[in-house]
């Protein structure tokens, strides 16, 4: 079943099928570098800043005009989505080298990595929103630039060129059915 | 189980509009709007419960978005360019005072991280550091405050810090003990004014690009302690892996500091001496696994002096660093002064000294110097546009590159090594395999005959997959620091090229991008991929232009198409591919019977038929081979491989002059092919070259790490120490052939030879019958078509070894 909500924003398509696209995978590969120092000098405890990640990259991107930038709405979807897969990454490789595959290769700076990051939810959070996006593309949108990138509610309504609180509304929706997809299979009800 | 997403537009809906209403009314809205559909209601209430579930989403979307607010664009005059980097609670940006129009860089304080009274301890800690003004302390211009954030603007040095420096390997001698007699000053300078810094580490002493090092954020440790001391206390029982940050402050805490008493500069002076032990040995003396045992390390225990690690450590150095880690602060140097004036005498002894070597062994994993390191780096970040990955670093304490210095050290293999991974076909085609593989070979040559990185042969390199996602480690088992990866499609006559270049050290990407061409265009896309690599990896590209082996490309794409199979089939060695190859190197020639390769192709085909037992007559073979080596030379004077067949037709012909000049012709066209390396190394072993072979043979196992054909290579080696007389070592070089395969029979033979020229006949009789059990047909004087080309002296003996061993075997002499 596919959603009706298409044209939400001028790119919705691209952003949905993952075109190839160079500014996502420069803005990608920036973020990959800059999310791996950045990792390295977080204290314990501390939040990797994915919305200063994103902001900053737009800082830099903005004058690059060789890669398309069409307006700071667009590079903060692109970057959304490049942080998304950034994270994703970092997880599958975190959780693959705490599953014992090679550890040769734990580095001090991966384990630091795993600060603030719950590994196993950032891959559980995707698996539900690919789903999600079968659905409704829109509102996986919304939780790649909330959950993922930190983006405000009015960032995303701004992108969105809708009200906050119609943000607010479609993010609460997002997060219920997210909730729903990531809840543990219920147990089957005990045979008398 | 059931889908979660059941009617999705109709639940969606509805629960949008119950979310719209007052929470106390949505109970009442939902049995209206779903009356009669228990379903729909029980799907809309379960979402509703379900979303108190997520509200981690919530947390990381508003924590994050809260507190780490994108930077404002100013603060106080000052506009903020880009993040440089954050420790503890501040955050240093790279920013612009218009008012002087100079860059600085501020260090910034949020009051909501660390409270006002911190802030406040903070400013005053900085302007009594702010009265510091020496060269090598960090300047401080400007404290102040706006925004509820506290700010000092410093003196913006470009360059690293000592830290970064030291994790890409040691430093030479005398440039680690220069660095510490500058800090050395600094502290002195400070010390006088009786500022401390109780922090003073790897990562707080910046080494400018020109050499200068400047220690950074004097005096701040002690406003900040509060706040380290709680992190630490927190911290301290956790392992190692948790707590790398903290310890990399506390490794370099002094007794007193450890114990929490009172400081004075000896404490500082404390914090330089296992600085300079880790610079001179590469050992942090008291890093232990936790904090707390580091703590308790720093207090208690005795370390060995560091010449003990470090055996060409000069005297004065050793005393000077042990008396700065004395536990006792008074048997330390009473005066900071007198600490630095003692470093820069041993600094000016070692400049002095011719041999001021490496400060420590290098270990393994940081075989790397790191002047070349910070050459390639320097290069990649001057070479143009495309190369925006690495300029205008946002978070790194990088801002600008270093001079680079010229791409010329003596051994090419020792530069950074780049592997070209195999290009994934995308073609729907799996015989299009045969394409990818070529195209992915052709690089590897094209990225070879710029003679500027060692490129590591698509032997090694094609057993990973190019789309590993640890990179990191496909490099370090490669030796390879950059990786060229990407994926090839040819369809409906054009050919689709997405590459990128990676550093695999840093996991950046420092170029990629996408071609789409129409297959006509191969051959200078190749060239312009190629080229783009080149100069993203060289700092001058006019010059790899001069320097760059002129090609001889076929006109027509279909030869080198078929030629491109034939290469493909070669590389596999058996019987059967090599009939295919010897197939596919004729069509390319009918097609274009000037292609120069193609000749050398079918050249080889005959060599691996001699070389493996294949051919049907050895002497037909032999001149097929030298009449089409001879060819491929004169059609392509400048290319390595035709050389290359060359040389073996001179070999297999016994012309040993003739069959040096041509190897040493293919090695100068091509220096860092492994093939080349390998077969005009044991050329040269058996002509009495021996340790010219020796270089090219090491060389070649360096590029070529996994070679499948590295047991012929070592066996090379094993020769070349064989014609040197050192039979000790070209037993222990054959055993390491034979540990690969037990089968190589020749290796069986020179393990024989060496045995019973070191008067071991007893061992070198066993170790020829393997050889005859292995391989029957051969005379004694086995590989006698190896020997052909050989040194006349060196065969004698090798023939002698094994007469002596034939002696105690019972094999018969032939």
């Amino acid at each position: 079943m596919n959603g009706t909500d298409d044209d939400w924003l001028p790119f919705a398509a691209e952003w949905r099928d993952g075109l190839p696209d160079r500014l996502f995978d420069a803005v990608y590969a920036e973020l990959k570098r800059v999310a791996r120092s950045q990792l390295r000098r977080l204290r314990p405890g501390q939040l990797m800043d994915t919305t200063s990640l994103v902001h900053e990259t737009y800082f830099k991107f903005e004058r690059q005009s060789d890669l398309e930038v069409r307006s700071r709405e667009h590079f903060l979807a692109v970057a959304a989505r490049a942080m998304h897969q950034v994270l994703v990454d970092y997880a599958r490789r975190t959780h693959r080298l705490k599953r014992g595959g090679g550890g040769e290769d734990l580095q001090l700076d991966e384990t630091l990595s795993l600060r603030g990051i719950d590994v196993d939810r950032v891959l559980d959070v995707d698996r539900a929103l690919r789903r999600l996006a079968e659905h409704s593309s829109r509102q996986a949108f919304i939780v790649q630039c909330r959950f993922f990138a930190g983006l405000t509610e009015e960032e995303v309504a701004a992108m969105l060129d809708v009200s906050s609180r119609t943000v607010r509304n479609e993010w609460a929706r997002a997060k219920a059915w997210l909730a729903l997809a990531m809840r543990p299979p219920e147990p089957p009800p005990e045979a008398t | 189980m059931e889908d979660p997403y059941h009617r999705f537009q109709e639940v969606d809906d509805l629960l949008r509009r119950a979310l719209d209403q007052p929470a106390s009314e949505r109970s009442s809205f939902l049995a209206e709007a779903c009356r009669g559909d228990a379903e729909l209601r029980l799907a809309v209430e379960r979402l509703l419960e379900a979303s108190d579930d997520n509200s981690f989403l919530d947390r990381a979307a508003d924590e994050s978005a809260a507190c780490q607010r994108a930077p404002a664009a100013s603060l106080g005059p000052y506009r903020l360019d880009s993040l440089l980097g954050r420790g503890g609670a501040a955050r240093v940006f790279r920013a612009h005072d218009a008012r002087l129009g100079r860059d600085v860089a501020l260090k910034v304080v949020s009051e909501s991280d660390v409270g006002r009274s911190q802030v406040e301890r903070l400013q005053t800690e900085a302007r009594s550091a702010s009265s510091l003004n020496h060269p090598n302390v960090v300047t401080v211009y400007d404290i102040g405050s706006d925004q509820g954030a506290a700010y000092i603007a410093m003196e913006l040095i470009e360059g690293r810090s000592l830290a970064e420096h030291v994790a890409e390997g040691p430093l030479p001698l005398d440039q680690a003990v220069d660095l510490a007699a500058q800090v050395a000053r600094g502290l002195a300078a400070a010390h006088a004014r009786g500022i401390l810094h109780r922090d003073l580490k790897p990562g707080n002493i910046m080494i400018s690009d020109d050499g200068l090092a400047k220690i950074v954020d004097f005096g701040l440790a002690k406003s900040l302690a509060p706040l380290e001391a709680e992190t630490v206390a927190k911290t301290v029982a956790r392992p190692v892996t948790a707590t790398g940050a903290i310890l990399g402050t506390v490794a370099y805490m002094s007794p007193e500091q450890a114990a929490g008493r009172p400081l004075d500069s000896r404490s500082d002076q404390f914090s330089l001496g296992t600085i300079l032990y880790e610079l001179s040995t590469g050992i942090r003396p008291f890093a232990r696994p936790s904090a707390v045992e580091t703590l308790a390390a720093i207090v208690s225990d005795e370390i060995p002096p560091p010449n003990e690690l470090s055996p060409a450590l000069p005297l004065r150095l050793t005393r000077l660093v042990g008396r700065c880690l004395e536990k006792d602060p008074a048997k330390r140097f009473e005066s900071t002064e007198e600490l630095a004036s003692e470093l820069a005498a041993i600094a000016a002894e070692l400049a002095g000294s011719p041999e001021a070597g490496p400060a420590a062994p290098p270990p393994a994993a940081r075989r790397r110097p790191l002047l070349r390191i910070v050459a390639a780096v320097a290069a990649v970040a001057t070479a143009g546009g495309l190369l925006w990955g690495l300029r205008d670093r946002v978070s790194e304490a990088v801002s600008a590159a270093p001079a680079a210095p010229p791409v010329t050290a003596s051994d090419p293999a020792e530069r950074p090594a780049i592997a070209v991974l195999p290009l994934e076909n995308l073609g729907s085609d799996p015989e299009d395999r045969y394409f990818s593989d070529g195209v992915s070979e052709d690089l590897v040559d094209r990225l070879s005959s710029w003679r500027m990185f060692p490129v590591i042969s698509h032997f090694s390199s094609f057993a990973y997959d190019s789309r590993s996602s640890d990179l990191r480690a496909v490099g370090r088992r490669l030796g390879a620091r950059y990786l060229v990866q990407g994926s090839v499609r040819r369809a409906d006559g054009r050919v689709r090229i997405a590459a990128r270049l990676v550093d695999s050290e840093t996991g950046s990407v420092l170029w990629s991008d996408r071609f789409d061409r129409p297959y006509a265009d191969l051959l200078a896309l190749q060239d312009e991929i190629g080229e783009t690599i080149v100069g993203a990896l060289h700092p001058r590209l006019e010059e790899a232009d001069q320097i760059r082996a002129a090609r001889a490309d076929p006109a027509d794409l279909r030869a080198w198409d078929w030629s491109q199979r034939g290469w493909w089939h070669w590389n596999r060695l058996t019987q059967r591919d090599t009939e295919l190859a010897r197939e596919a190197f004729s069509k390319a020639l009918e097609l274009a019977p000037g292609f120069g390769e193609a000749h050398a192709g079918l050249a080889l085909t005959h060599y691996v038929d001699l070389a493996l037992g294949w051919a049907d007559s050895e002497g037909q073979a032999m001149d097929v081979l030298e009449e089409a080596a001879r060819r491929a030379v004169s059609l392509d004077r400048e290319s390595a491989v035709a050389h290359h067949a060359l040389g073996h037709a001179l070999a297999l012909r016994g012309r040993r002059q003739e069959m040096i000049a041509a190897f040493h012709r293919s090695i100068e066209l091509n220096p860092m092919s492994a093939l080349v390396l390998s077969c005009a190394g044991e050329g040269m072993a058996l002509g009495g070259e021996a340790e010219e072979a020796i270089v090219y043979l090491e060389r070649a196992i360096r590029l070529s790490p996994q070679d499948p054909a590295l047991h012929i290579i070592l066996h090379g080696v094993a020769l070349a120490h064989f014609a040197a007389q050192r039979y000790d070592q070209s037993l222990a070089w054959a055993f390491r052939a034979l540990e690969l395969d037990p089968t190589f029979a020749w290796a069986h033979r020179t393990r024989a030879a060496s045995l019973a020229l070191l008067g071991r006949l007893d061992e070198a009789g066993t170790a020829l019958a393997e050889a005859t059990a292995l391989d029957p047909g051969s005379s004694l004087a086995g590989g006698g078509r190896g020997l052909a080309a050989a040194d006349p002296a060196v065969a004698t003996r090798y023939l002698e070894g094994l007469r002596a061993a034939g002696s105690r075997s019972g094999v018969a002499g032939g």
